[in-house]
């Protein structure tokens, strides 16, 4: 079977504590609810669920949508927000999970990977150097998500196809956001010329396409 | 009088119970219009006395609790609940509430908020001794012995003002221990400071969430027990309204079995009862949120295409031509994932027979999914490359600017070297024909188009019988495949597969550097001289996707032969058969989990005996 792989990077620093990471999770509960009413998706889409704060944690590994249950997402009380760290082992996974077609295999659809944050990467340095790893990768899209006042969509920019800010960081907004990435997920599975990047619908009106 | 449960405000313990990370803190931020008003009641010399979660009601858009019920609720004490009112309320006629059961309300509250219960009823923490202990791991130390030392049921050891509890409740753990400390114990006092905030053993820890998923109508098992993190053992389950979920008991009790019959977010609620206590009274209420997934098979929608689109083209399409030496069939089917989504069909497929030559010409052609008028690139490619090819077996001889395809063309004794010079130049030049169409019209359009919103792929075959067998043909640019399936149960796969690193990556007919150049279209060509042959087979990605996974198995034969039972068994596949391509399009409809394209197929089956000569 060929899965649709969807990897979701969290930013899950102390600056998301409490109320904004709730937030997180309201969209990310209705992100999964819109796509179980895609057919399409429940029979495709994998997804991979990661935070990041001042470690990378694997919160769910790849696993389909039927099976996707909701964890505990957990944020330290403060600590550097490690970004490169997080795109590194992204890269890992994506050797180690996504299946490349073969003479004999069939090969997983092109996967996507959404990144949201609201701050700048800690580890510049790692970051800078992960971003032509990332891109060897092939997603089929990268799209970005800069939540809130202190985020820094140019950082974000270089990295991915996409970018959306969020400007403020309530449910309402990521509800927004995941909703998006949903239709994005939708489109994810179908074919596409070699190396040519996946079209996004536009997104909602409150939700800023930085160009 | 206005209701106040509307769907935008709920119950304080409930929004708790939606919400399990809040912190004690940011709880009690929630109560502060509630505060600020026991406060001024309390200045005055009276107290509220009917402080329950049920009377605190947040409001969604504000997420603070609203005042104008809270107030309310003071006339309207009716019915004083016991899990919530200190022990000293217990008794008949009713006293006039103090301040220290409003701070034991106010505890008992925020107890049950952060616990998902409420803390053990005082009457029977005073019978039996009973400790209260927290589930929660969002609670301070600091703030578990303030609340702890709130719900005392000796009133005098409580704090003394809700400013005392509050600064309890931001303080360290060792203030309350000391405060606790310092107050004389009275009789009644059953919650030693030293013991406060440990955990009893007996309060079981339910999941909050399944750790799996059901799926509507797929049949589940799930063990009560496991229902439980710990602490199960002495507690009898009384579940509520399982049957709205398709779930029952099963006959050992240790189960919940059954088919789910809604999809969605969906809890299952159950009440603890201790097998020790009394039956009559529920003691926890509990629910387990739970997920089920609808069967994606059961969902799918079938939206029609927008009629008026100028590039609209019908959802299906078939075909059947009986020839003197054999049976044209084909189908084209607008894909699940098409149909779920109100878009066209973007396969096509063009049919043709010369019968003055005795060519079988044939083309099919996936639209790119992701280029916006692929359904238009996918019709233009088949028709110009058949009218191209056509045409060319009508040139005449000696016209010295065209190649001289239809010499080539009707040589019965070609060699295999010859075939491929004639499939170089005649097919090649079909799909070069086939690329200028789409180059045309896309330029042509007012503003012009880019070629590439036309992408599409392209099979072609040409099948001619001659007095020494057939001369079969190919060419192919994209994914798909040709299978020639022979008389001596073998297969020969012609076309060359144009897959890349992932599902469904492929090559256009419109990216021409990708092709367009003699080696490009040299390893393209397939041909076949053979004595007879089954079947020859087109078939878009589609079709093959599902059937031929990948490049090995389209060589397979025993992929090959199930493919064929199965069609087979759907289809009659002989000329007489005027239902035949009915039949075809009703077997393309066939499931397939995560394959839902449009799909396209076109089959040349020689007659079993030669035809007598034309």
């Amino acid at each position: 079977m060929r899965r649709l792989p969807v990897y979701l990077l969290l930013d899950t620093s102390g600056s998301m504590k409490g109320e904004p990471i709730e937030a997180v999770k309201v969209g990310l509960s209705s992100l999964l609810a819109s796509l179980r009413k895609d057919p399409y998706a429940l029979e495709t889409v994998h997804i991979c669920l990661l935070t990041f704060d001042r470690e990378v944690k694997d919160v769910v590994p790849l696993t389909s949508l039927e099976e996707f249950v909701i964890p505990e997402i957990n944020t330290p009380q403060s600590g550097p927000t490690m970004t490169g760290l997080a795109l590194e082992r992204v890269c890992q996974l994506v050797d180690r999970d996504v299946e490349r077609s073969t003479p004999d295999h069939r090969g997983d659809w092109r996967p996507l990977l959404f990144v949201m944050t609201d701050g700048a990467a800690s580890d510049v340095a790692l970051f800078n150097s992960m971003i032509p790893e990332v891109q060897r990768r092939r997603f089929g899209t990268i799209v970005g998500c800069a939540a809130g006042p202190k985020s820094k969509p140019d950082e974000l920019r270089k990295l991915c196809q996409h970018v959306v800010t969020l400007d403020t960081m309530d449910g309402h907004a990521f509800t927004s956001f995941f909703q998006w990435v949903s239709t994005a997920v939708s489109n994810g599975n179908q074919s596409a010329g070699l190396g040519a990047p996946l079209g996004l619908p536009p997104p909602p009106t409150d939700i800023n396409l930085v160009f | 009088m206005r209701d106040h449960r509307s769907i935008y405000q709920t119950p304080f313990h409930r929004w708790a119970g939606d919400h399990p990370h809040l912190s004690c803190e940011r709880l009690f931020g929630m109560l502060a219009p509630v505060i600020h008003h026991l406060r001024v009641l309390h200045a005055g010399g009276s107290a509220h006395g009917g402080i329950t979660p049920e009377s605190l009601l947040v409001s969604q858009q504000t997420q603070q609790v609203d005042l104008t019920h809270f107030v309310a609720c003071k006339s309207e004490r009716l019915v004083r609940d016991t899990y919530y009112s200190p022990p000293e309320a217990d008794v008949e006629p009713p006293v006039e509430p103090a301040v220290s059961a409003d701070i034991y309300s106010l505890a008992a509250v925020l107890y049950h908020a952060l616990n998902g219960q409420p803390p053990v009823v005082s009457a029977v923490r005073l019978k039996r001794g009973e400790q209260l202990g927290f589930s929660s791991t969002v609670v301070t130390q600091a703030e578990q012995s303030a609340i702890c030392l709130a719900l005392a049921l000796d009133a005098t050891q409580r704090p003394s003002s809700i400013a005392e509890l509050e600064t309890l409740l931001r303080g360290t753990s060792d203030q309350a221990l000391q405060r606790a400390q310092s107050t004389p114990q009275s009789n009644h006092a059953s919650t030693p400071p030293k013991r406060l905030a440990t955990t009893e053993p007996s309060v079981p820890k339910t999941l909050d969430r399944l750790p799996i998923n059901l799926t509507k109508g797929k049949r589940c098992q799930i063990r009560v027990s496991s229902l439980f993190l710990d602490g199960g053992a002495d507690w009898q389950v009384s579940f509520r309204k399982l049957e709205d979920l398709g779930l029952y008991l099963d006959d050992t009790q240790q189960h919940l079995v059954g088919s789910p019959l809604v999809d969605g977010e969906h809890a299952i609620h159950f009440q603890l009862f201790r097998t020790d206590g009394p039956q009559d009274r529920p003691r926890l209420e509990r629910s387990i949120k739970v997920t089920i997934n609808a069967d994606p098979a059961s969902i799918w929608k079938d939206l029609p295409s927008n009629r008026d689109d100028p590039y609209w083209k019908e959802d299906t399409d078939k075909f059947a031509l009986p020839t003197p030496a054999a049976f044209i069939v084909a189908a084209s089917v607008r894909g699940r994932s098409h149909a779920q989504e109100a878009l066209f069909r973007d396969d096509d497929f063009r049919i043709g027979y010369d019968g003055a030559t005795g060519w079988h010409l044939l083309a099919v052609a996936d639209g790119a999914g992701s280029a916006k008028l692929s359904r238009r690139g996918s019709l233009l490619a088949c028709t110009s490359a058949l009218k191209h090819l056509e045409e060319h077996l009508r040139v005449e001889p000696d016209e010295p600017s065209k190649p001289n395809i239809a010499k080539q063309a009707a040589n019965d004794a070609m060699t295999e070297e010859q075939a491929r010079s004639l499939a170089y130049a005649w097919l090649g030049g079909a799909a070069h024909s086939a690329l200028k169409a789409i180059f045309d019209e896309a330029t042509a359009q007012e503003p012009p188009r880019m070629p590439k919103e036309y992408a599409t792929t392209l099979l072609l075959s040409a099948a001619r019988q001659t007095e020494r067998g057939w001369i079969v043909l190919s060419f192919g640019i994209g994914d798909g495949g040709i299978g020639l399936l022979k008389r001596d149960e073998s297969v020969q796969v012609m076309s060359t597969p144009d897959s890349g690193e992932f599902s469904s990556e492929t090559i256009f007919l419109t990216s021409k550097n990708l092709w367009m150049t003699a080696e490009g279209i040299s390893q393209r060509l397939h041909v076949a001289l053979v004595p007879d042959f089954h079947a020859l087979v087109l078939m878009t990605d589609g079709i093959t996707d599902p059937l031929f996974p990948t490049e090995v198995s389209l060589g397979d034969m025993d992929t090959w032969q199930t493919f064929w039972i199965d069609i087979s068994n759907q289809v009659r596949l002989v000329p007489d058969n005027e239902q035949a391509s009915d039949e075809l399009l009703q077997w393309s409809g066939f499931y397939s989990k995560g394959n839902h394209d449009d799909r396209t197929i076109a089959l040349l089956l020689p007659h079993e005996s030669k035809p007598s000569k034309p």
